[in-house]
């Protein structure tokens, strides 16, 4: 006999079987583990994409709502207006499925000092960024406190990954009217007056290459 | 047990590796729970602005129903249990506010001014026959004067105002003086814009026309107006200023260019105005009426009493009026939303419109 003692006296390891069972546990354990850490990043990331559409969405709303909201008729305000001229205060198109609107308002702007009497003609428009895979596009924001001056403001996109932007109108007799036909072109200067509320759909690109929609809807307090 | 000693060199390896994974585990859960806070404060900001902005609305709705069925001038000084209301009236016009109605863990403020106490700007061109009324022209130069402008600055001011307002129509001349600025100097500005050939839309776009300065539009803004439908004032609220004014203009007439304030001294109009405040302080409302009664007891002899019925409000009940509601919530962080309107009232029915709406 090479030893004289049977089993041999143990010095600190494991045996083989011992290893084999902690290292199957320890697999199955990790496996379980890796799938359900894997599958909580992906949705942490899907719920991070999906808040940050939302967040700008909603900024970006935010900011057609304001304006909307601080519309006035231009050249109409007073009573004494004279009623034979037509005035554009506020015009809709839409065209090749996409919207612009135009109207004149009172921005809270604080970059905006020059704008002395505090009114400003507002456009929202859409400019193509990319065709492939599907057209994308910036929604543009334009400010011309220098109304009437074409070319003259300032603009800069507000999203630059819009994939539509549609703006319909109603009428006081269309709100509320459900399947109502929607009016999606409006000119003040036919009609003579304010659409009772309009409501503004943006289609996001998400980063993760969705599509969302967001919408709004704006009662124009002049226009009661 | 017969187990050896572990070496000395590995003695304490599973406490380092076990403040290692609370580190790191820490660092997960305090970034976690930023990101969680950060998230919740914008959401909550969010839920004070939708809430500020809804209060400051409804201040302006709480006015707009009550002038349907109550004369504003008429409301004096109450204290409620929810809330109070202030009324002033003293030569520096009338003011109605109610400083604070609490709505939850909110705050609503309103402030109530009337436009007939102003000088109507839009009234000096007649937009249908484009001809300048000279009453309110005289209006505007002896309240400019009062509030202590150079006779310069009003003059030019007041002609380039013509020029801004007026327009071509039936044969009759558009920027018709020739004293004032005309389309040819905005165009000519650095950074050019075009002349409105109509009525003002709000009084900050006075600034836009020549002659208009930063000091002067401070100066004057609080006494000018552009909403109600024509040039009268309203002796019960205007300011003593506005009523001497007024006074004055009643003096000329609408369709000549030759006229005189200067006729009537100035310490006749303002003893009159002080008379009119005087009154005002007693019966809240001042009728055409009542006003005659007032110049006739202070000057029998001048004819000024004639000319009072195209320049002061006959009922003394205003259809117009300014509202400046502020809604705040929040206690740590307060968020406040101010909204500024104009409501009037229409001709026929008691129905009131949003004329002016400006949120902020």
């Amino acid at each position: 006999m090479k030893s004289a003692s049977w089993p041999p006296k143990r010095s600190g390891g494991f045996t083989l079987i011992e290893v084999l069972a902690a290292v199957s546990i320890g697999a199955v354990v990790l496996t379980l583990l890796y799938g359900s850490f894997f599958q909580l990043m992906d949705s942490r990331d899907r719920v991070e994409t999906k808040n940050e559409a939302v967040g700008e969405a909603a900024a970006v709303l935010s900011r057609v709502r304001h304006d909307l909201l601080n519309a006035f008729p231009r050249g109409r305000v007073s009573p004494l207006a004279a009623s034979a001229r037509p005035h554009d205060y506020f015009v809709g198109r839409m065209k090749d499925g996409n919207s612009s609107v135009s109207f004149t308002s009172f921005p809270a702007d604080p970059f905006h000092r020059s704008a002395r009497s505090g009114q400003s003609e507002i456009s929202y428009y859409v400019v193509p960024l990319r065709e492939e895979p599907r057209r994308l596009f910036a929604l543009v924001r334009k400010d011309n406190y220098r109304i009437g001056e074409d070319g003259a403001g300032t603009a800069y996109p507000v999203s630059e990954r819009v994939l539509g932007f549609r703006v319909n109108f109603h009428t006081r007799a269309s709100l509320g009217v459900p399947k109502a036909e929607k009016i999606w072109e409006w000119n003040s200067s036919v009609t003579e007056s304010f659409p009772r509320a309009v409501e503004v759909e943006i289609d996001f690109e998400t980063a993760d290459g969705r599509e969302e929609t967001h919408s709004a809807l704006v009662a124009i307090p002049v226009a009661e | 047990m017969n187990r050896a000693e572990p070496k000395a060199g590995q003695r304490g390896v599973v406490l380092v590796m076990v403040v290692i994974a609370i580190a790191v585990l820490s660092a997960v859960v305090v970034d976690f729970m930023y990101s969680t806070r950060v998230s919740y404060e914008i959401a909550a900001n969010g839920a004070r602005d939708v809430r500020a902005r809804h209060m400051a609305k409804s201040g302006v709705a709480i006015v707009q129903s009550v002038m349907r069925s109550a004369v504003l001038e008429n409301i004096s000084e109450g204290a409620g249990a929810v809330y109070r209301i202030e009324s002033r009236n003293g030569e520096e016009g009338w003011e109605l506010s109610i400083p604070s109605i609490s709505v939850g863990d909110g705050a609503m403020s309103v402030a109530i001014r009337d436009e007939r106490s102003k000088v109507n700007l839009n009234a000096l061109v007649d937009q249908k026959s484009n001809q300048v009324d000279f009453q309110v022209r005289t209006q505007i130069l002896e309240l400019f004067r009062l509030l202590g402008v150079e006779e310069g600055k009003s003059e030019l001011f007041v002609s380039s105002l013509v020029n801004w307002l007026d327009r071509e129509m039936n044969n009759l001349e558009n920027d018709q003086d020739s004293e004032g600025a005309r389309a040819g100097h905005y165009s000519k500005l650095e950074a050019p814009y075009g002349i409105k050939d109509g009525t003002l839309d709000t009084i900050e776009e006075i600034r836009m026309i020549h002659g208009m300065d930063e000091d002067f539009f401070l100066r004057v803004r609080d006494y000018l107006t552009v909403h109600p439908g024509d040039k009268k004032v309203s002796f019960s609220t205007a300011s003593r200023q506005v009523i001497m004014s007024t006074l004055k203009a009643s003096r000329v007439s609408v369709r000549e260019r030759k006229n005189n304030p200067g006729e009537i001294k100035d310490g006749v109009v303002e003893r009159m105005a002080d008379a009119v405040v005087e009154r005002r302080k007693k019966d809240r409302v001042v009728s055409l009426e009542e006003a005659r009664k007032i110049v006739g007891e202070e000057d029998s002899g001048s004819n000024l009493s004639s000319g009072l019925a195209g320049t002061v409000l006959e009922t003394g009940e205003s259809d117009f009026f300014s509202v400046r509601s502020v809604g705040v919530v929040g206690e740590a962080n307060p968020v406040a939303r101010r909204v500024e309107a104009v409501l009037g009232r229409e001709k026929e029915g008691s129905s009131v419109a949003v004329v002016s709406w400006k949120e902020r």
